[in-house]
């Protein structure tokens, strides 16, 4: 797996904070649970043990949070060029 | 890109607060060769899970690896096993639904002969997929169970 394909956290949180206003985050022991409009997603990993802080996450988990969620790909592209 | 449709069948045992459960799953996932980012395994229903490896078998066991850790969280923010069994059943069925619209597209390229897998058995696209989730009463060895092997969908 490479590291180009990996986003660090902090900017998911400020995708979500742009493409999915309302949203809410609950931190669980392995996941973090985000809820939008009635939907979730469960999965996205909290990093490993001691790279808590801004972990990165690979890619394929944001993209596919944007379809669960079914937020506009534009604006998720738009603040995370990655996607493109 | 190569997708190939899967089913899969989970079979857990899952302690929370003051119960143990059961639970068997009859899903469907999307498996793709995503080239230099390997392969990546994404949830249909269960929609809210991906998993990924640099080959189509880490992906699976990385998936199964992700699903299980969501099935302790729930646990975990359970306080009894009639809210864990209802969060479990919501999870399962919250479809991804555009990964469902490429699922149904990846059966027909299959069934068109497009898309093979020689390493993975065959299974009927329209099984019907659900989950179960029961409390064990009384712990015993016949609750035990292996997981189905994963199948393409055709």
């Amino acid at each position: 797996m490479t590291t180009s394909g990996r986003i660090p956290l902090k900017q998911v949180w400020k995708m979500l904070e742009r493409c999915a206003p309302g949203h809410e985050v609950v931190v669980r022991e392995h996941n973090f649970l985000v809820t939008y409009n009635g939907l979730s997603y469960p999965s996205l990993p909290r990093g490993e043990h001691g790279k808590r802080q801004n972990p990165e996450i690979e890619k394929g988990h944001i993209r596919h949070l944007v379809r669960q969620l079914e937020l506009d790909p534009d604006c998720a592209k738009r603040h995370l060029p990655q996607l493109r | 890109m190569t997708r190939y449709p899967i089913l899969f069948g989970f079979r857990d045992l899952v302690a929370g607060s003051g119960f143990v459960a059961s639970i068997a799953t009859e899903g469907r996932a999307l498996l793709t060769d995503e080239g230099d980012d390997g392969f990546w395994m994404y949830g249909v229903n269960p929609g809210g899970i991906a998993g990924s490896g640099s080959t189509p078998v880490e992906a699976q066991t990385d998936f199964r690896q992700r699903y299980k850790s969501v099935l302790f969280d729930i646990a975990s923010a359970s306080r009894d096993f009639e809210q864990f069994k209802a969060t479990v059943e919501r999870f399962f069925h919250e479809v991804n639904k555009p990964t469902a619209k490429e699922w149904d597209a990846a059966v027909q390229e299959v069934r068109e002969g497009k898309v093979y897998a020689d390493w993975l058995l065959t299974g009927k696209a329209d099984a019907p997929r659900h989950v179960e989730v029961v409390e064990v009463q009384e712990p015993e060895a016949r609750v035990n169970a292996l997981d189905e092997q994963p199948a393409i969908a055709a």
